[in-house]
């Protein structure tokens, strides 16, 4: 599993648009799990500078009701944007048109507990910054992607006129923060001003864009504040927990790496604009996660997890809770070690309901968001699809960062404004099967001008157009034990020994750009042989599901009725983001199974010290 | 498991200064164990004195009567003395954990058809670690984290060949481990790193034995030596810094450039340390200590109007906190940088050269120390020994000169020395060294891996690979600094020059350790990259205060952007040494397994053959706008 997530990465550092929806044993970065409701206006379309938008929530919603931001950090920003804004606008070749700056104070607390010890607890605090910096004017300015010819190198992604990292004052101290602001202000603003020249010079030298959308769209004035929040936990009683959960694994000797873990993160953001917004808000994410893995007799490393997410701390699981999911947890990962390994296959699924999420995530989510419509390097698969069926009829798609919980479930994605400072929208993506709109940042395509608040990114990165929470829906559901029995009539009519369930999966990842292949793949960990004469199921490991876009969605046969929601994060050019997946189980009628990478090593020589003689 | 990766220099490694012999007699409690190691009796600080003799087995009641007469604290292993290496494991539950899975896996970690493991090892190190950071006056970074790490190595084969033939690994288990100690918890980590390491070890013990099927090596050294076992038990680090004052430090230290507006970006760091390190191998070593370190860097940069950025550093190295400078020293310092950015910026830009140099004492430091320590440590570790003969016996500097090396030396001259060490990273006992005796290479570092010219450890292995500690360079040719400028002038109009040059300062390699210089490098290599340009300032290693000497006025002018070129080795063969201006400086000392440093105790040199190339060409125009802080200042004015 080790070398798997190194692969994974090393696709992300080749492939800018990849993404990979994993949960936080694989890479994270950020959660941005909003925890107010959203915004009581429905913004729509940008309305136009001019006009403003004030809200204020949190606990104390009513007190502070219209309160503005008004910390010395916001100050500060607001003084340095404003000089900058005055004295930068005509100081070179292209002019200042816009200017943003955000600041992310970032806390988080995390403890792991394994084999009954402590294995760490930590916190640490950070604020990153990131600036954006636009010259020329919105049709044309200095994020315009540059186009080049792969032999080259890789086009370049957008948000060049970004500028991020670095350290940050952490106090409110207004010299050391505008002196920060001013230097990074000067980078991007030089920066800026070559990359002008640059895109000036591609366009005239290339051949016509396909989309000649502008590069910068209005948005409404807002301003907003919530009180500052501190999420803590008692850290001895949950080191006890920790500590107890994960010494149940000292039952398993087959199990030689596990591990419990709390993770508590919240952020302030503090954001100033040239449009005159103010933000001021909070970010929080709270989630207990267990995770173990064997090595079968075959190499194969088999790691499952589980997790549980909360939106604070009175949420968290009792002990109980956690102990009963770390046992179920071990139990699923001594059969899976003890499974034989899957094979090749290309037949029906079912994908159950989390599966079925990163299905629509990696397949259909990912190329839906906006800026890839218009990217001269990307597939845009659904570029030029708005209004034709690209799956079935009875099949709904939409992207709602708004809401919060899917029944008793948090949902990671919700936010109430995104990071280029826009509410957050619902955005119906499919409506009876047939493609609708796209996910939008400030990054304009054709049809569509304006933002429906999903540009999003990890703190100090450039945001880009997002998936939040994406919601799928089926008209045509029956009960799971009728689509179960649908599989098996779908074998037999396909004349296959057997069908699959998908009920486990650790992420996924997808390609968008056409200088690659552009597929997807899943990774399952859980994959169950249903046999179409009647024979047990079968239980196996070691494959992952492979395809590509248009033809898988057009297979969907219909679903069952038993929603359910995948939590993880996501990683893209942006960085990484929280998202959710919910979705019913969906019977496919044929996917492709291809065998993964497996560790050559054998099972460890000696027991583990801790069950010898037993 | 979660590894802290600092940008943080390693301290020194091994190094034990503060020694407490803390062998126990008495019944012990097995079952609960300390959250930090204690001296498993009460410890008993120890005055200076002679060492216990190595060649005499030292029983239990030897040890426990020899603590108060001995500093060295250590012992040979003999049959006596198990059982209090037995009370020490019973109070120790992570060096019981470490002995445990040891003695399990050098009797039972085999595979079928292969041999057990003839060594192995295993480091375990805690670590506590703060970082500070401001600039301008308010903190940017503040961290506290806590690491324990372990190094597992198992030898597979024989002393004469091994799976560290052929340049096959060695330390093939490196990792994390449970924080707390728990005793399961750790064998557990121990048991898959131990797995691991010895199924690469017979993977590299089979490629060797292929390899030399297939190849002929002369005169092959062996790859492991034996060495004496050494039973040291000292108490852990404790980690009790003022964190709330040493805040308020850095930021007021921060706070100073807020009066030079010549100074474009800076920033003032901290780092304080404590580890606890424990080593278990199978020969019956079994090694406990703490060690303690407190570093603060600073770094600056200024800009010319041409677009040139100079950048220079200060930084305080010590073990203790009480041994930093006072923080009126340490402001006085930081003014110093200040104004010697201030004058470096705006002296006159500097052209190409080609001639004799005269390095002052720190710069002398920081360019010998890249220079000499690779002529004095073993060379031709792994592989199956090195073709790069060694020069043992031959003359390899000037004859004047002479440099010793003594990792057990505290201090000198009133100065302290904060890079040695008692027992090294294998577990053995530090030797001093006479390396080079008037200019002729007498013996060098060298660890329990043979060379061509080493047959055994003088514990200097420091981290996986041999390294010196304290340097102290030396001459008998009895001349002043003022003799070797004088030299500098005369060999200049021997050589038809116009001018000459002496360097006061080198950027201190030590501070790219520090983070912030590296963060400087990273957005300055970022921001010229964007802008399509090379680098544009100078970082560490890079000149700081180089001063050009008209040789015939004598004239002195500072300039500015000379960079090194280069420094033929052949130098230290014709190399000037004073010998009144001799001082202490700590330098970073990279080896292939970790950042380490050296105390160089050097004098001044003249060398006389230094070639210096112009400044860069690309360079970043200056800020459009003023920083808003000195705006408004000269406003209110």
């Amino acid at each position: 599993m080790e070398l798997r997530k190194s692969t994974l990465r090393r696709f992300v550092f080749r492939s800018v648009s990849l993404a990979l929806l994993s949960n936080a044993m694989l890479l994270s970065a950020f959660p941005a799990a909003f925890a107010q409701s959203p915004p009581a206006q429905d913004t729509g379309a940008a309305q136009g500078a001019a006009a403003t938008q004030v809200s204020a929530s949190g606990d104390a919603a009513s007190a502070v009701a219209k309160q503005e931001p008004d910390s010395a950090v916001i100050k500060a920003m607001q003084a340095e944007l404003e000089r900058s804004m005055t004295k930068l606008k005509h100081a070179a070749a292209a002019p200042l048109y816009f200017l943003s700056y955000s600041v992310y104070d970032v806390k988080n607390i995390s403890m792991m507990g394994s084999y009954g010890a402590l294995a760490y607890d930590q916190d640490d605090r950070s604020r990153r910054l990131y600036v954006e910096l636009r010259v020329g004017d919105k049709k044309l300015d200095n994020t315009h992607q540059l186009r080049a010819h792969l032999q080259a190198s890789p086009p370049l992604a957008f948000g060049q006129g970004s500028y991020g990292g670095g350290s940050f004052p952490l106090e409110d101290d207004a010299d050391a923060i505008r002196t920060r602001l001013w230097d990074a202000t000067d980078s991007a603003f030089k920066r800026a001003q070559v990359d002008y020249m640059k895109v000036k010079t591609n366009k005239d030298v290339r051949v016509e864009e396909e989309d000649a959308s502008d590069d910068f769209s209005d948005a409404v004035k807002q301003v907003h504040y919530e009180p500052p929040i501190n999420v803590d936990i008692d850290r001895k009683a949950w080191a006890d927990r920790l500590r107890k959960a994960s010494a149940i694994f000292k039952e398993y000797g087959e199990i030689n790496d596990s591990s419990v873990n709390l993770s508590i993160e919240q952020a302030r953001r503090y954001m100033v604009n040239s449009d005159g917004s103010k933000l001021e808000d909070n970010m929080k994410s709270l989630r207990i996660t267990a995770e173990a893995s064997a090595i079968a007799k075959d190499g194969m490393v088999v790691r499952l997890f589980d997790g549980i997410e909360a939106t604070k701390p009175e949420e968290l699981p009792s002990q109980e809770t956690i102990d009963a999911m770390v046992r179920k947890l071990a139990k699923a990962v001594v059969d899976l070690r003890n499974a034989p390994p899957a094979q090749p296959f290309v037949g029906p699924a079912i994908l159950n309901s989390k599966a079925a999420g990163v299905f629509f995530h990696e397949v259909l989510g990912h190329r839906v968001e906006g800026h890839r419509q218009k990217d001269e390097s990307e597939g845009r698969t659904f570029a030029q699809k708005v209004g034709e069926q690209i799956m079935p009829p009875f099949m709904f798609v939409y992207d709602d960062p708004t809401r919060d919980t899917m029944g008793a479930k948090p949902l990671v994605g919700n936010y109430k404004f995104d990071d280029e400072g826009v509410p957050a929208q619902r955005v119906q993506l499919v409506d009876k099967g047939v493609l609708r709109g796209f996910l939008m940042g400030r990054s304009p395509i054709r049809n569509f001008a304006a933002s429906n608040g999903h540009g999003r990114c990890t703190p100090g990165s450039a945001p880009v157009a997002r998936q939040g929470n994406l919601i799928v829906d089926s008209s045509k559901r029956v009960p799971y034990a009728k689509l179960r029995a649908m599989l098996i009539q779908e074998a037999k009519a396909q004349h296959k020994p057997y069908g699959l369930v998908i009920d486990e999966i650790s992420g996924g990842f997808t390609i968008t750009q056409n200088y690659m292949p552009q597929s997807y793949s899943l990774l399952p960990l859980r994959v169950t042989r249903v046999y179409a004469d009647g024979r047990p199921d079968e239980l196996t490991r070691g494959v992952n599901i492979v395809g590509t876009p248009l033809s898988s969605l057009e297979r969907i046969l219909c679903a069952a009725k038993d929603d359910d929601t995948f939590n993880g994060r996501c990683g893209a050019e942006s960085g990484w983001v929280p998202v959710s997946a919910t979705s019913p189980s969906l019977l496919v009628k044929t996917i492709e199974l291809e065998k993964e990478y497996k560790q050559q090593d054998q099972p460890p020589i000696l027991p583990p010290p801790a069950i010898e003689g037993r | 498991m979660k590894l802290h990766f600092a940008l943080a220099l390693t301290l020194s490694v091994w190094s034990t200064f503060a020694a407490n012999l803390t062998v126990a007699a008495a019944e012990t409690e097995p079952a609960k164990a300390p959250s930090k190691p204690e001296p498993v009796s009460k410890p008993e600080t120890v005055s200076k004195s002679e060492p216990i003799s190595k060649s005499e087995p030292i029983s239990k009641s030897d040890l426990l009567e020899k603590k108060s007469e001995s500093s060295q604290a250590t012992a040979a292993l003999s049959q006596q003395s198990q059982a209090a290496k037995e009370e020490v494991l019973k109070q120790d539950l992570v060096l019981r954990a470490m002995h445990d899975e040891l003695k399990r896996s050098m009797t039972s970690l085999k595979l079928p058809e292969y041999p057990l493991p003839y060594f192995g090892s295993y480091h375990v190190t805690d670590e506590k670690f703060a970082q500070i950071s401001a600039s301008f006056g308010a903190l940017n970074y503040f961290d506290v984290s806590k690491s324990r790490s372990s190094d597992v190595s198992f030898r597979v084969g024989d002393m004469h060949l091994d799976n560290t033939s052929g340049g096959g690994s060695y330390n093939q288990g490196r990792g994390g481990l449970v924080e707390e100690d728990n005793y399961d918890a750790i064998r557990r980590d121990l048991w898959m790193q131990s797995d691991s390491s010895y199924k690469r070890a017979v993977e590299s013990l089979t490629a060797a034995r292929a390899q030399l099927k297939y190849v002929k090596i002369e005169d092959r050294p062996d790859v492991f030596s034996s060495a004496k076992p050494v039973v040291s038990v000292e108490p852990g680090a404790d980690f009790n810094y003022d964190l709330e004052k040493w805040k308020g430090a850095v930021k007021s230290l921060s706070a100073i450039f807020k009066d030079y507006e010549v100074i474009k970006e800076s920033s003032v760091s901290m780092n304080l340390r404590a580890r606890t390190k424990r080593l278990v191998n199978s020969d019956g070593t079994l090694v406990r200590f703490g060690e303690n370190g407190v570093l603060v860097f600073i770094n600056a940069r200024a800009q010319n109007e041409d677009g040139m950025t100079v950048v220079d550093g200060e930084f305080f190295a010590v073990e203790d906190e009480k041994d930093l400078p006072s923080q009126a020293v340490m402001e006085e310092k930081v003014r110093a940088l200040c104004a010697r950015l201030e004058r470096v910026v705006k002296s006159k830009r500097f052209e190409e050269y080609s001639g004799p140099v005269l390095f002052e004492k720190q710069a002398a430091g920081e360019l010998l120390s890249g220079m000499l320590p690779p002529l004095v440590v073993a060379r031709g570790e792994g592989g199956f020994g090195s073709d790069d003969d060694q020069k043992v016996g031959k003359a390899i500097v000037h004859p004047s000169v002479s440099v010793s090396e003594d990792p057990l030396q505290k201090v000198w001259k009133g100065k302290i020395l904060k890079s040695g060490w008692k027992i090294d990273y294998e577990g053995v006992e530090a030797k001093p060294l006479n390396l080079i005796n008037k200019g002729i290479l007498k013996e060098v570092c060298s660890t329990r891996t043979p060379t061509r010219v080493t047959k055994e450890s003088n514990g200097h292995n420091r981290g996986g690979a041999p390294s010196p500690g304290h340097l102290f360079i030396s001459s008998d040719s009895g001349k002043t600094y003022a003799d070797l400028k004088a030299k500098l002038i005369e060999l200049g109009k021997e050589d038809g020059l116009e001018h000459v040059y002496i360097v006061r300062r080198i950027v201190p390699n030590f501070l790219s350790s520090g983070g912030d210089v590296i963060m400087f490098a990273i957005n300055g290599l970022m921001d010229m990259l964007r802008l399509g340009g090379g680098g544009g300032g100078y970082g560490p290693g890079s000149l700081a205060e180089v001063v050009r000497i008209d040789v015939k006025s004598g004239q002195e002018e500072l300039v500015r952007g000379a960079r090194i070129k280069s420094v033929p080795k052949k130098n230290l063969m014709s190399m000037s040494v004073a010998n009144d201006d001799a001082d202490v400086y700590t330098v970073s000392y990279p080896t292939d397994r970790s950042s380490t440093t050296i105390g160089m105790v050097t004098p001044s040199v003249l060398l006389k053959d230094v070639e210096f190339t112009k400044p860069p060409r690309t360079t970043e125009l200056p800020p459009y706008l003023k920083n808003p802080y000195f705006e408004m200042k000269k406003l209110e004015k």
